[in-house]
């Protein structure tokens, strides 16, 4: 079954800088008429499936488009032009950690992040000790998380993010960029027979990864994206040997 | 979320409440000093007047000026997670009534000095629900607003203090003039009148004006709503 149907799916962004976002400038530029816009076309004519079961990886250097192409997918973004259908609940993976607040405590993070991904008060009451257990931090709790090291917050993001993530079985995974949680060997394994548990779900799922090792262990199909354009497809080793290549 | 907000705005200090209340606070004793002590007015319950007349203005300013930037502050999870956006104005307001219900505590005291009944202050929370309506109206409108002008706090706080000086908070406006039938169209007045007029001077506005307040409330909250909904599937990509 198709779960995720891109087609000729392209998408612009204008590169004004925020400095001539202010009113004054605004009034100036209306008032001396320019109306030039300097745009970047981040995608252009994308078209590709992911059925039920299949692992997609995107490869690409910085800037290829892989990660505006997942947010269009994932509803963030919003196509200039083209298709994009997707059938079943959907989980978007990026950044883990993104939200935490380092002056309030671990507990209060964690329900920050379950009201931010959209769980109900009781939901977050319920994993609560799940996040703590998982994350090895049950000391802290109470700890405002700026006393925290680098790893006990990468610790606590992971743990925070995955089990904050609403539907346990999404039929759609979109995983940006966030293997590898940056805590220690032993988190570290933990975390990823965690991924790899979600992965191995039977979702259609898009990986956009620099890690080749990654993408050769999960990715039944790889898309390499340059410059906003499919560059290459198909089997792992061989649109990574045409990325690698470039 | 408003809870961790709160938390947040107040962190690091004891003494985070006293800051909110410290503006209000300070200029009631300025504005009591110059009013009673200077010009000697005869605005009767003047203290309780002038104060209610500066907790909400000051509500009124406090979550208008924060909703200019609510977005870009929230910048990072609108660009990482599909999420109603409304959520990050609503809980940016409801922020604010925490603190609010703390200026109303101080306002009764006031009151319980000054031997006003306090019966009276029942009727807040249905001229509240309005007024917060009204404000919320406003929170979507300059959010939106605030993703594309970066400068729009900047310029919302200096029409705050045009604001501050066209309302009559601290004076009386003068009858048939023409500063008096301009503030008839400018909603903070009314809800200071009606505030006032019920709260303080325990009398009972003509119905049909407060009906007109209220239904210009639901409209600006619809209104304001509206301009969000129609922008907010561009503000991922504009932050």
């Amino acid at each position: 079954m198709i779960r995720v149907e891109v087609e000729n799916l392209s998408k612009k962004f204008n590169i004004d800088c925020r400095r001539e976002e202010s009113a004054l400038a605004k009034l100036i530029k209306f008032l001396s008429g320019k109306k030039e816009k300097r745009q970047r076309l981040a995608l252009k004519n994308i078209s590709f499936e992911v059925a039920a079961g299949q692992v997609v990886g995107l490869v690409g250097r910085n800037g290829a488009g892989k990660s505006t192409l997942l947010k269009i997918i994932a509803g963030i973004y919003q196509p200039d032009s083209g298709k994009v259908e997707t059938k079943g609940d959907f989980i978007y993976l990026t950044s883990l950690g993104l939200g935490l607040a380092p002056k309030l405590t671990m507990r209060e993070n964690i329900y920050l992040t379950g009201a931010i991904m959209g769980l109900e008060q009781n939901e977050i009451k319920q994993r609560f000790g799940q996040i703590v257990s998982f994350s090895g931090l049950g000391n802290f709790v109470d700890q405002k998380i700026y006393q925290f090291s680098t790893g006990m917050i990468a610790r606590l993001s992971f743990s925070a993010t995955f089990y904050c993530i609403k539907h346990k079985n999404p039929d759609i995974l979109l995983i940006d960029e966030v293997f590898g949680s940056g805590a220690d060997i032993e988190f570290e394994k933990k975390a990823s027979e965690k991924m790899e548990e979600l992965i191995r779900g039977g979702a259609a799922v898009i990986i956009a990864s620099h890690d080749m090792d990654v993408i050769r262990k999960y990715c039944d199909k790889v898309l390499f994206l340059e410059n906003g354009r499919i560059s290459g497809a198909g089997a792992p080793d061989c649109a990574i040997s045409q990325y690698l290549k470039v | 979320m408003a809870v961790a907000q709160f938390k947040l705005r107040n962190e690091g200090s004891y003494l985070g409440i006293f800051w909110y209340l410290l503006e209000p606070l300070s200029f009631f004793v300025i504005l009591l000093f110059l009013g009673g002590v200077i010009s000697n007015n005869s605005i009767y319950k003047y203290p309780l007047y002038l104060f209610l007349g500066l907790i909400i203005y000051n509500f009124f300013l406090a979550v208008t000026s924060s909703s200019t930037n609510v977005m870009s502050y929230n910048a990072g999870f609108l660009k990482s997670i599909k999420i109603n956006p409304e959520s990050f104005v609503l809980a940016n307001a409801f922020q604010f009534c925490f603190s609010h219900i703390f200026e109303l505590i101080i306002f009764m005291a006031f009151m319980l000095f000054f031997k006003a009944n306090l019966i009276f202050m029942l009727a807040y929370p249905i001229i509240f629900f309005f007024f917060f309506l009204f404000i919320l109206g406003f929170s979507f409108a300059l959010a939106t607003l605030g993703v594309y002008l970066i400068d729009l706090k900047n310029i919302w706080q200096v029409a705050g203090r045009f604001l501050f000086f066209a309302t009559p908070i601290f004076y009386l406006l003068p009858k048939n003039t023409w500063l008096f039938y301009l503030s008839r169209f400018n909603p903070l007045y009314q809800y200071l009148t009606i505030s006032r007029d019920i709260i303080i001077y325990n009398g009972l506005p003509a119905l049909y004006g407060m009906t007109l307040v209220a239904l210009i409330s639901v409209l600006i909250f619809l209104a304001g709503l509206f301009i969000f909904e129609k922008n907010k599937n561009k503000f991922a990509e504009k932050l």
